[in-house]
């Protein structure tokens, strides 16, 4: 064994500490490289263990082998079975079919609605409704979008699918040519407040969504409205850290019914009011009674930013300001409208993607000075000052 | 060190402390029974499958893809697998992985671009809002610097830290000879270390 062996096993053992043990390395970027550690979202890693699980199980209904889109399709393409399972799966879907054709006539129950399982029955799996892409809110869905699978029991308690309050679907055709409410996510279960009926849509007072906006449906209890009429614009105040706080301002009461609520709003908006859905926040409703904001000027503005390595900045580039979205409440101070602005959501992080603002100058190499058109300056800087908000710089997106 | 240095108090995420292996090899005889033996392998293994196939590819989205495919070949062949020793089935799965990633690479013959949108979240204990961003380009730094090394100590680098494995275990999963793999990891490691501080003299102020 030469000296640089011996070197290696002590190098090697300080490792095995720090790894196995927590025991801190003496070479700081070992001690990164063990920290920075990439993890799943955790409804990524659900969904997976569910169908992981489902196809461990034997499956009634499962209709693999339709046109799914792009997106949102690792789990997919993961599960889709060679051609030789296929025939398996069509003799049990043959089978399922008819015991579906005899329960035709049944109407739709929700599965809370229906009679508690007993002790025999515990072990029976779960049929659900659920999604085989992303369903982009007000779309009309059709049966190449959804699918029915059997899930554990132990798993569709863990999705929250035996708690009261939740009507999950059971056929496909009590969801197919009706349209979402909010939009859906791959594989999420399809319940009643996540989808209304076009149909019957006028049948309780209703507007039209205004055009870009989004629906968002929430539970309450129509009665508790006071006062307030389909049309209306109205303010969302929750209860946030103890306080009564306005989440989203001057959003469009579009539906009431059945003690579901549903909004339209701009594509942030509505993600801040899922946010608040998904968080159990208590929240109210009142009549928007503020002022139009005034028309901003939209001559160009300068706006400074700080950020490292900004000698960098040689080429075409956006800058995302990530907002964490339990924040989202302070974008009604926001100083102009931000539609225009393009904006997706992870669910926890709010991504405003500012389009190729001129490159004044740098100094320092860090300070940098951006120029937009006034309301876009505005609002990059407002949102740059919120507490969590952080921007980052990447290569333009082609002008469209 | 600055932007790449950790936190002190930092507690490390725990991927790489095994089931007993007792536990694994009951749980390991009970998989064609028991469905939920699986769920606990699949709860144990998970954040190691992906953190490790992470690193190997860079974006969320090429992750959640080969971690799904991963696994779905694990449940296809599990009733194939026979446990020989302890965490022999640690061995398995990241030989599936692995072979998976090496899959990825023939198909794809070059490592794409990777923009801090696409990447994955970084496991923190004590996760602040605006400490997300600085993690992230700390993966995608720590990333780019990996894709400076050979394939092989790519691959030994991301087995012992992302996966977990002990060097026993790598050499088990890349057919080689333990000592190799002690070696490859610390002159990996040794050549991290040489980019990384050649990279923040070019930085450093005159």
């Amino acid at each position: 064994m030469n000296q640089n062996d011996h070197q290696d096993d002590f190098y090697i053992e300080q490792l095995d500490r720090l790894l196995e043990k927590g025991h801190p390395h003496s070479d700081p970027l070992v001690n990164t490289l063990a920290h920075i550690l990439p993890q799943a979202d955790q409804a990524f890693q659900q969904e997976l263990e569910v169908a992981l699980m489902a196809h461990l199980q034997p499956q009634p209904i499962v209709n693999w082998e339709r046109q799914m889109p792009k997106v949102n399709q690792s789990i997919y393409r993961a599960l889709r079975p060679p051609l030789t399972w296929t025939v398996t799966l069509a003799v049990v879907a043959l089978a399922v079919a008819g015991i579906m054709l005899a329960n035709l006539n049944r109407a739709w129950l929700p599965l809370t609605a229906q009679t508690p399982p007993t002790a025999t029955q515990i072990d029976q799996p779960v049929t659900v409704v659920v999604a085989t892409q992303a369903i982009p809110a007000g779309t009309v869905i059709t049966e190449a979008m959804v699918s029915v699978i059997s899930i554990p029991q132990p798993d569709g308690e863990k999705l929250g699918l035996m708690q009261s309050g939740h009507n999950v679907f059971s056929n496909v055709e009590s969801v197919i040519g009706q349209r979402a409410s909010v939009a859906i996510r791959w594989f999420q279960p399809l319940e009643t407040n996540l989808i209304f009926d076009p149909l019957s849509d006028c049948t309780a007072p209703c507007v039209d969504v205004p055009q870009d906006y989004q629906s968002v449906g929430f539970p309450l209890q129509t009665d508790t409205l006071q006062g307030l009429t389909i049309g209306d614009r109205v303010d969302v105040l929750a209860v946030i850290d103890g306080e009564i706080r306005e989440i989203v301002a001057n959003v469009v009461l579009t539906k009431a019914e059945s003690g579901i609520v549903t909004f339209a709003a701009p594509a942030w908006q509505a993600s801040v009011l899922a946010w608040l859905y998904r968080s159990g926040a208590p929240y109210a409703l009142r009549l928007h009674t503020g002022p139009a904001p005034a028309p901003l000027d939209n001559a160009p503005a300068d706006v400074v930013i700080v950020i490292s390595d900004a000698e960098l900045l040689d080429f075409l580039f956006d800058v995302i300001v990530n907002v964490p979205a339990d924040k989202g409440f302070m974008l009604i101070h926001l100083p102009g409208a931000i539609d225009d602005v393009p904006f997706s959501s992870n669910g926890d992080t709010l991504y405003f993607r500012f389009k190729r603002p001129e490159l004044v100058n740098v100094t320092d190499g860090s300070t940098v000075t951006l120029r937009l058109p006034g309301a876009d300056a505005a609002n990059l800087d407002y949102l740059l000052r919120l507490r969590g908000a952080t921007a980052s710089f990447v290569p333009a997106e082609p002008a469209r | 060190m600055s932007e790449l240095e950790s936190r002190e108090g930092d507690s490390l995420i725990d991927t790489s402390q095994p089931i007993p292996p007792d536990e694994e090899r009951i749980l390991i005889s009970q998989l064609a029974q028991n469905p939920n033996a699986f769920r606990q392998l699949y709860q144990h293994y998970f954040p190691r499958v992906f953190a490790y196939v992470a690193y190997r590819v860079g974006t969320k989205q090429e992750a959640e893809d080969l971690t799904a495919t991963t696994f779905m070949k694990v449940i296809e062949a599990i009733s194939r697998f026979e446990y020989r020793r302890d965490r022999s089935f640690a061995l398995w799965i990241f030989r599936i992985a692995h072979n998976e990633v090496q899959q990825f690479y023939r198909l794809r013959q070059r490592r794409p671009t990777v923009l801090l949108d696409d990447v994955p979240e970084i496991a923190s204990v004590d996760f602040l809002p605006d400490e997300a961003f600085a993690r992230k380009e700390q993966f995608v730094r720590l990333q780019h610097m990996l894709a400076t090394l050979t394939p092989r100590r790519q691959e030994i680098i991301s087995l012992r830290f992302f996966a977990g494995l002990r060097n026993q275990e790598i050499a088990a999963v890349l057919a080689l000879d333990e000592r190799t793999v002690a070696s490859h990891l610390c002159r990996a490691l040794e050549d991290l270390k040489q980019l990384f501080e050649s990279e923040e003299a070019a930085y450093e102020p005159e």
